[in-house]
């Protein structure tokens, strides 16, 4: 038999070598990859209501200390910029900067009880963590930065705020802001902003958190009421 | 302030699954040669540290390359004698070259009630998100693998997992075999190992049969000679747990190709096309005295990949028989075989 495939040099020969040829051709060819992949689920509506829910219960407690503050006078070098430190045992934890003026937002420097003009800001580095029960039975934890602004009325003891904030939750950061359309109004007497919106943009869902003044805050997503948040633990409701 | 409080397993982890587990790359390890009993411990305790599904993610690159492996390297020319008895022996040494991805996986877990791992989480549905180095992945403590927890869309907690094993893009299998043919262009192949315990792991038994027939003898004046044929191996671990299935961990491949061949003095050029699969299963029975409700018999099955592959390869025949081939499938195997014949 051997002699015999001697005798056959043509196109069977020059076709198998050919398929050789090709098949090492192949040889760099990447297997396929076997391990899983899995890309983070998309959130569904009501883990980002959760998520902005978590927030609109950090702002309603953070943003009041913007009238609430009675600090020590600072001398006139340091005057009308404060720092606060939230004490232990709170929801909230970390520091923020306050800063008043007087004249508005282009015044100048005031005592926190002469400002009509206020901010609350994290200093650069600076991240507030709130720790949540959100009704599932042990705290979760987000951290947060503020940048607020607005007019304070010391006669109502309220504070109307835009701005904007950042809040990360594991490795992951979005963010928040308020329009001047719609800015927050924070109460130096009450622990709920008596009006405002919040407006997010989570994992490419848009919701907009509404304050009233009571203990919750309406959830809309395309400008639908879908979920409410209890302000004093985070937890979210959908709209039945 | 309570935080979740992780009880440091993860859903339907058990210590039957870990010895389920520790069984598929122990044993497929040893065979690979490149374990030695410290070096198998040392695997066994980074696969204790985690979960079934972690631990399924984490093998997903040595389970799939398994059987392609074990499908690789069957023949080596298409020419059978049909007057002239031959036998030899020798080894096969097969490898998966896996691509760059395997060297880490994520995977997503659904969790239906987290109050199984914390109590106060009882009606809460969850997310557990595994990621990290496969056990071909890096080995580095600063890569270890790590389970992060999500309820309500909101990260709860995280856990580490573990390290890769062994730091490589290639899954290896060795395997002796030996062959008997050259009657009516039939060949017999056998791959044997003798059964033998490796730690905890008794009864190991490992073998591998196959049949192939040349049509050479028939089709005189065809230009090269044409050879059909299958092969079926299996591997099985005895479990020795008394309950349940008496297997813990059986594998089974199976292929059946046809090849083509040209031989010259010395040197035999071959392409073939296979049809092919391969499966493991795991089966054993856990008693959680922690948590009652995740007593279970638990079996993990899982089948190969790779369905189908082409073949080319090259023999050189000059005392000794010595070949190299590829194959390709969904995987890229590569495979060279070292055979004493006569």
């Amino acid at each position: 038999m051997e002699h015999k495939k001697f005798m056959f040099r043509g196109s069977g020969i020059g076709a198998l070598l050919l398929l050789v040829a090709g098949g090492l051709m192949l040889a760099g060819c990447e297997s396929d990859a076997v391990a899983p992949q899995d890309e983070l689920p998309q959130l569904t509506e009501q883990e980002a209501a959760q998520q902005a829910a978590i927030v609109a219960v950090g702002l309603a407690q953070v943003g009041p200390e913007l009238l609430k503050f009675s600090g020590l006078k600072y001398d006139p070098e340091g005057l009308g910029v404060y720092p606060y430190e939230f004490p232990p045992g709170g929801d909230i934890t970390g520091s923020i900067m306050l800063e008043y003026f007087d004249g508005g937002p282009g015044g100048i420097h005031s005592h926190w009880d002469d400002a009509d003009y206020g901010l609350l800001y994290s200093a650069a580095g600076e991240v507030l963590t709130a720790a949540l029960d959100i009704g599932i039975g042990v705290d979760v934890i987000v951290g947060m930065t503020f940048y607020l602004a607005g007019p304070i009325n010391r006669t109502t003891d309220t504070a109307t705020v835009t701005g904007s904030g950042t809040f990360t939750i594991h490795d992951v950061t979005d963010g928040f802001t308020i329009s001047e359309l719609d800015p927050v109004v924070l109460s130096g007497v009450s622990t709920y902003p008596s009006g405002g919106m919040l407006l997010f943009n989570i994992d490419g869902i848009e919701l907009v958190v509404l304050y009233d003044g009571d203990d919750t805050a309406a959830v809309a997503i395309a400008e639908v009421v879908t979920f409410m948040i209890d302000l004093e633990t985070g937890e979210v409701t959908p709209v039945t | 302030m309570r935080l979740f409080s992780w009880s440091g397993r993860l859903p339907g982890w058990s210590n039957g699954t870990r010895a389920g587990v520790t069984a598929i790359l122990m044993v497929g390890l040893v065979l690979a040669g490149f374990t030695g009993g410290a070096r198998a411990d040392t695997l066994q305790q980074l696969i204790e540290q985690v979960g079934p599904e972690y631990a399924e993610a984490y093998a997903a690159p040595f389970i799939h390359s398994f059987g392609p492996n074990q499908n690789s390297n069957l023949y080596s020319t298409a020419a059978i004698p049909y007057g002239k008895l031959t036998f030899g022996f020798g080894i096969k040494v097969m490898g998966t070259h896996l691509n760059e991805e395997d060297q880490t996986f994520s995977k997503v877990v659904k969790i239906d009630n987290l109050g199984d791992f914390d109590p106060a989480l009882e009606g809460v549905s969850g997310t557990a998100v595994m990621s990290g180095p496969t056990v071909f992945g890096s080995t580095a403590d600063e890569d270890i693998g790590q389970v992060d927890f999500y309820a309500n869309g909101v990260y709860l907690d995280s856990v580490d997992g573990i390290t890769g094993f062994w730091e490589t893009r290639w899954a290896p299998l060795p395997a002796p075999e030996a062959y008997i043919g050259g009657i009516a262009g039939f060949k017999f192949t056998l791959r044997y190992l003798p059964t033998m315990s490796v730690g905890d792991l008794e009864n190991i038994s490992y073998m591998g049969y196959g049949l192939q027939w040349s049509a050479s003898g028939v089709l005189n004046n065809f230009p090269v000679d044409l050879m059909v044929g299958f092969f079926r191996t299996s591997l099985d671990v005895e479990n020795t747990q008394g309950l349940g299935q008496d297997k813990l961990f059986d594998s089974d491949a199976n292929s059946y190709f046809l090849a083509v061949s040209k031989s010259w003095p010395a040197l035999t050029v071959y392409t073939g096309f296979a049809i092919e699969d391969s499966k493991m299963d795991v089966t054993y029975y856990y008693d959680d005295p922690d948590f009652p409700a995740l007593t279970q018999e638990v079996n993990i099955s899982v089948d190969g990949r790779q369905k189908s592959r082409f073949t080319v390869g090259v023999t050189l025949d000059f005392l000794l028989e010595l070949n190299v081939e590829a194959g390709f499938g969904d995987l890229s195997t590569y495979s060279a075989g070292l055979m004493f014949g006569f």
